[in-house]
């Protein structure tokens, strides 16, 4: 709790420099004053604006991480497993990793148009890398002696799964979601940005053409915010399930 | 030797002669490379019903490997091992084995773990909970395996062990990393489990004491490659004392067998 609090201090001495820095007349014209900004986010919510841009970021998001997931995740277990499918695939993923997500954004367009497919493309793919590598680390890194144990068990192919790879992995599968979301997060503000006529980067780019920097300030807000109680989320969520290693 | 306790009465009244476990030529040797290590030479033993055999020997005599292969882990490299008379394909529900360190899956509670070694994993829960109470772990039925203590561990895999109701018990030196008082109390309970339940136990240890108080034969291993060098059968009666200068003799006997 106290760290919780402490972490408050930057963004409140922000806050208050702004402030200052506003009502001292620093700027006029380019940096909105609080009052403008939160006058606006007012008007935004009042019209049901904000919520509208920020439920259809979050369906994007949750569709394109759930794709890159179900991919993903299938895949780890495959390359994991199957050696031979690791040494196909693993040299045109490590090639794929290094292209951005953003970069894909004028392919698809060109290929998908600038509906809802290339976003969601674009934020799967973000997605997808760390959920993949993260599943074939986790499972790799088994202990060979639960194997052992599992064989001596006479597991099925379903208590292999269930009992063995998916808990002993799972350190490593949360750890993997939990970036892939951060990234596809991220890969969405951009997509909205290029290829898009709602959701919050959209909102950002409309304010731009306007010239509303209060608007602007709105939308980057929200958006690391969101970001932000998304991992927290997580952070809930792998307490939860990992709790086998924190209890004494 | 044997004129002398022959008064000894075996501790298990369900001892039969019929083999339930028979190595027959057994072999292993592995291969890194071009290095061959070869692990045990021509092995043949047989144990019937109701024994508690004890394999003696020293590290790296292929103990583990003996009895890893009996479980049905790994396979020998020549001969053949068989159960109930029938050659053993891979690992089964006839045999139990408790490795040298508990091997619990952390992640699951301590009565998650032994269902997973009932063959209906858990669905009766009556068979559950008669293997907490057999080894005692009643109240730590929803504990996981990090707060438990080495004893209470290693007693959760011998009840996961035991779960799938083995003809053989494998022990491969379970109570090795266990305190000296944690490890008198096991054996107490580990020769009561044997006698209660009429198994058959194969063990595995470098604890000569360890092996006089539990075993109605102790066979001693040859080092590397490992080979049978001797069978000393223990004829004293159950429980035994390890202050009695017939232990003693023993004592004596089995060292002067490993040296």
């Amino acid at each position: 709790m106290k760290r919780g609090v402490r972490g408050l201090a930057a963004p409140l001495l922000i806050i208050l420099l702004w402030w200052l820095g506003a009502e001292s007349g620093v700027g006029p014209g380019i940096l909105p004053h609080p009052r403008e900004v939160l006058a606006a986010l007012a008007d935004l919510a009042a019209r049901g604006e904000l919520q509208a841009h920020i439920r259809i970021s979050l369906l994007r998001v949750i569709q394109g991480f759930f794709l890159a997931a179900g991919l993903a995740i299938p895949a780890g277990i495959l390359a994991a497993g199957f050696s031979p499918f690791a040494e196909y695939i693993l040299p045109l993923l490590g090639f794929l990793r290094q292209v951005p997500p953003v970069a894909w954004i004028p392919v698809l367009i060109m290929v998908l148009g600038i509906g809802e497919a290339t976003k969601l493309a674009v934020i799967a793919y973000a997605a997808f890398f760390p959920i993949f590598v993260n599943a074939v680390l986790g499972i790799t890194q088994i202990d060979h002696h639960f194997w052992e144990v599992a064989r001596l068990l006479e597991f099925s192919p379903k208590e292999y799964l269930r009992e063995l790879i998916l808990p002993a992995a799972a350190p490593s599968l949360i750890a993997g979601l939990r970036l892939g979301m951060s990234n596809s997060w991220r890969a969405l503000v951009a997509a909205e940005m290029l290829a898009a006529f709602s959701g919050l980067g959209y909102m950002l780019m409309a304010a731009r053409s306007l010239v509303r920097m209060d608007e602007m300030f709105i939308g980057i807000a929200v958006i690391g915010l969101l970001g932000l109680a998304i991992d927290w989320g997580w952070k809930l969520l792998e307490g939860y399930v990992l709790r086998w290693q924190s209890r004494e | 030797m044997k004129d002398t306790y022959s008064d000894g009465k075996a501790g298990n009244d369900s001892i039969s002669t019929a083999p339930v476990l028979e190595l027959m030529n057994v072999s292993k040797e592995y291969r890194k490379g071009t290095r061959r290590l070869l692990a045990l030479k021509d092995l043949s033993l047989t144990v019937n019903g109701g024994e508690f055999v004890t394999i003696l020997g020293q590290s790296g005599c292929g103990k583990t490997t003996l009895l890893h292969m009996i479980a049905g882990l790994e396979e020998p490299t020549a001969g053949e091992i068989r159960v109930g008379g029938k050659p053993i394909r891979g690992p089964g529900r006839d045999r139990g084995l408790v490795f040298q360190e508990p091997r619990l899956f952390p992640w699951a509670t301590v009565a998650h773990n032994i269902s997973l070694g009932l063959p209906d994993r858990g669905r009766d829960q009556r068979k559950l909970e008669e293997l907490l109470e057999l080894v005692g772990l009643e109240d730590f039925a929803q504990a996981y395996p990090k707060e438990l203590s080495g004893g209470m561990a290693q007693r959760a895999a011998l009840a996961r062990a035991l779960a799938g109701s083995p003809r053989i018990l494998l022990l491969d030196e379970p109570l090795g990393a266990l305190d000296a008082v944690t490890r008198l109390r096991m054996q107490v309970q580990l020769m009561r489990i044997w006698q209660e339940n009429s198994l058959t136990v194969v063990a595995v240890t470098h604890d000569i004491d360890e092996a006089i108080v539990l075993s109605t034969r102790i066979v001693i291993l040859s080092p590397r490659p490992g080979t049978v060098k001797r069978v000393i059968p223990v004829e004293l009666p159950y429980p035994r004392n390890r202050t009695a200068p017939e232990f003693n003799i023993y004592r004596q006997e089995l060292l002067g067998a490993l040296e």
